[in-house]
């Protein structure tokens, strides 16, 4: 069953095969394969239970409930925001839906520096394959794109550019385009309706509302997970629980994944763990056209522009072009203007349409532990990256010109207009890009506890397991060696279902 | 009362020598070698009254710069943010929405609940660096918008010019924080369908949709019947 914050009377101790801390993406695919072959799993989940009849559509009730400290958290410098989400389902309760495997460029890479051995041959490509069954995974096409899509793929066309149609896990989608704060028509095929539910009709037991504080081990193996369960409206700590298991499995993202161990100081010899963090860092581009885009409605990304997207060594292009397009909040809060100037640009909400330019990154951050539930990320921008982010601006400006775009706005302090296409080169090219100067956004957090054979050099075994602690295995986005250059929803389901068949076998 | 006083007297004989005060000839005079010891001034009725004077003009600024808020805007039952950061978010508000028509002292008070008690599930250093933030608005129009007055005490431009002053501020993190109210107010204002309709949007889909009858009657199996509490 499924426990929230109410069911919790008092402080408890629970005995059980396996604890799954996180029920996303990464955790969920675990608990699923664990929980039917028979095992006693407790799932603990930050966030809260929420049903399709929770999703109001409506910014300010959703993003407190759907989005880790309230979507307010930043990196240390405050400069770029990381969208992270909670919930039973994780971020799968409020993605985009975007399914696309493991391009083979960086999987090559990754098995050049790291091995990898376990996941070489055909063990992904089968993965995928059954994962996408599980989730419906199928291609989009026109007859599903909206208008803001569209205007991505007429640019695409005018200027010859690569682009094409996204892989998507919908089933019995309406189109009403509230896809980011929850589908409240049930049409995702996200982790609580596929792996979850499934777990706890064979008996998994998860626990929301309910924050994995501290692993306690004697350096070998892990004994116990100390967790609280907090106030889902205040985050007041209610009571304790302790979780006695044989094994357990660390699947609360990339920044918490590796908070929670270095808080808990699991052995780390070589001061790995949460030393390396990848963050996709985007930003968006808005176009006003003549005719009205009403880009609130429809399926919000379903062409993607790879023109600019070589995953390959070396590679001089690492942006990835999608629409990005939010709803009035969000619009609002990218575009940065307050007052009259506000009023001015939102007048032609209805007319616009949005980019979004995000970096394949390859100078990394890292992640610490603050406080006691939060993280710290501390990343800037590499030079090197910030000039693919440049790259990537001038590209989406000159995919809304060519789509017909009256003129293009950057979400600068404050907003650039661009009035011809002409303008795009001078005035971006000399933007400055230090921090704070645009608008940020990263909602693909990776790396921080990745997986690699040499203990010196990764945190994880390829099965999961960290070198370090008998017991303790990880399964999210923190076991990426590097960043994916992609969206990475379905890499990730992909490796919680390898690793969750991994930690059967190694537990019988 | 009076007693012989300086420093050399009033040191242990262990202590070091304090080195002579650098500059100024009162330090010269009282390391004079034969500046006779003085008696202690007397405070004169004029003194008197010139140090309350200037009590009373320190504490009239003091208040002038932090107190006596205009409380009217604010909604009862305020559980995050104190009167004064009520009253600086309330004209922050003021500023940051649409100006025509300018919103009414219902909506205001609305927002500022809306936000409160938004706060209220934010990370506790969130809610104090916001504190911070109200406060620098408040007191930092000198340096943001070469004003004199603190930011409730202006008017409607001068409060824009300030805000203004943020946006554009060389100061990275000021930029930031100027981002970080703009989306808060604009969060708690996009929330109904006359902000909805006065920028044609066209808000829910379908309001109050409970969703689809088959998969709530499995997700409401899922959850644990109210009395029962976490075990096998």
């Amino acid at each position: 069953m499924i426990y929230t914050a109410e069911h919790v009377r008092r402080d408890r101790v629970l005995q059980a095969d396996l604890c799954v801390i996180g029920s996303g993406a990464g955790g969920a695919p675990v608990a699923w394969e664990a929980a039917r072959h028979g095992l006693r799993v407790v799932v603990l989940e930050a966030g809260s239970y929420l049903e399709p009849r929770h999703f109001t559509q409506i910014e300010y009730d959703m993003v407190q409930r759907l989005y880790h400290d309230g979507a307010a958290r930043t990196t240390a410098d405050r400069a770029i925001h990381v969208l992270q989400g909670k919930g039973v389902g994780g971020s799968t309760l409020h993605n985009l839906n975007l399914c696309k495997r493991l391009p083979e460029e960086i999987a090559a890479q990754w098995f050049a520096d790291h091995g990898l051995a376990p996941l070489q041959g055909g063990t992904l490509p089968a993965l995928f394959a059954e994962l996408e069954q599980l989730l419906g995974v199928s291609e989009l096409g026109p007859a599903q794109a909206n208008a803001n899509n569209r205007v991505l793929e007429r640019g695409c066309r005018a200027l010859g550019w690569r682009g094409g149609w996204l892989r998507h896990n919908r089933r019995g989608c309406v189109g009403a385009g509230f896809c980011e704060l929850g589908c409240p028509f049930d049409a995702k095929q996200n982790a609580l309706k596929v792996f979850i539910a499934e777990a706890v009709e064979a008996g998994a037991l998860v626990l929301a509302d309910t924050w994995a504080e501290r692993l306690e081990h004697d350096r070998r193996r892990v004994r116990a997970v100390e967790a609280a369960v907090r106030d889902p409206r205040t985050g007041a700590v209610r009571h304790r629980v302790r979780i006695e298991a044989r094994a357990v499995c660390a699947a609360a993202s990339a920044t918490g994944t590796p908070a929670l161990l270095l808080r808990s100081a699991v052995p780390d010899p070589y001061r790995l763990v949460g030393s390396r963090l990848f963050l996709h860092p985007g930003t968006a581009v808005a176009g006003i056209f003549a005719e009205p885009i009403h880009g609130w409605r429809g399926i919000p990304q379903s062409y993607e522009c790879t023109e600019w997207l070589d995953l390959g060594p070396q590679s001089t292009r690492r942006v990835w072009i999608v629409p990005s397009f939010a709803h009035p909040a969000g619009a609002a809060a990218t575009l940065g203007a307050f007052g009259a100037e506000h009023a001015r640009l939102m007048r032609d909400y209805a007319h616009m349409a949005a980019l979004s330019p995000m970096v394949h990154d390859l100078v990394p951050g890292r992640v610490r532990p603050r406080g006691r539930f939060g993280v710290a990320i501390e990343y800037r921008l590499d030079p090197s990256d910030a000039a693919q982010l440049r790259l990537g601006l001038v590209a989406a400006a000159r995919l809304l010109f060519a789509a017909g775009a009256r003129r293009v706005l950057v979400p600068a302090s404050p907003a650039l207009e661009l009035a011809r296409e002409d303008e795009i080169e001078p005035v971006l090219g000399a933007l400055s890009l230090r921090p704070h100067t645009l608008d940020l956004t990263s909602v693909h957090p990776m790396s921080g506890c990745w997986m690699g054979d040499d203990p010196a050099r990764a945190c994880c075994e390829a099965t999961g397991r960290y070198h370090h602690l008998d017991n303790l295995w990880v399964a999210d986005t923190s076991l990426f060696p590097g960043s994916l250059g992609v969206p990475p929803q379905l890499t990730t389901y992909a490796l919680g279902l390898h690793v969750g068949r991994c930690l059967l076998a190694a537990l019988g | 009362m009076e007693q012989p006083h300086g420093p050399q007297q009033q040191r242990p004989p262990s202590s070091p020598p304090v080195p002579p005060a650098a500059g100024g000839p009162a330090a010269a005079a009282a390391d004079a070698p034969h500046a006779a010891p003085r008696a202690p001034r007397r405070l004169s009725r004029r003194r008197l009254l010139k140090l309350g004077g200037l009590v009373a003009a320190a504490g009239g600024l003091g208040l002038y710069r932090c107190g006596l808020y205009d409380e009217r805007l604010l909604p009862p039952g305020l559980r995050v943010l104190g009167r004064r950061e009520a009253a600086i978010a309330a004209a922050v508000i003021e500023t940051v929405l649409p100006p025509e028509p300018p919103p009414s002292p219902e909506r205001v008070r609305t927002l500022l609940a809306a936000i409160d008690a938004y706060l209220l599930g934010l990370p506790a250093e969130q809610v104090e660096q916001l504190r911070w933030l109200l406060l620098g608005v408040e007191h930092g129009t000198f340096w943001f918008g070469a004003r004199l007055e603190r930011f409730t005490r202006l008017g409607a431009r001068g409060r824009t010019d300030v805000l203004t002053g943020w946006q554009r501020s060389r100061l990275g993190l000021a930029r930031a924080g100027l981002r970080g109210l703009v989306a808060l107010v604009f969060l708690a204002h996009y929330r109904d369908a006359p902000a909805f309709a006065a920028i044609g949007y066209g808000g829910p889909l379908a309001p109050g949709f409970a969703g689809p009858p088959a998969s709530a009657a499995r997700y409401a199996r899922l959850l644990a019947p109210p009395e029962r509490e976490p075990g096998w």
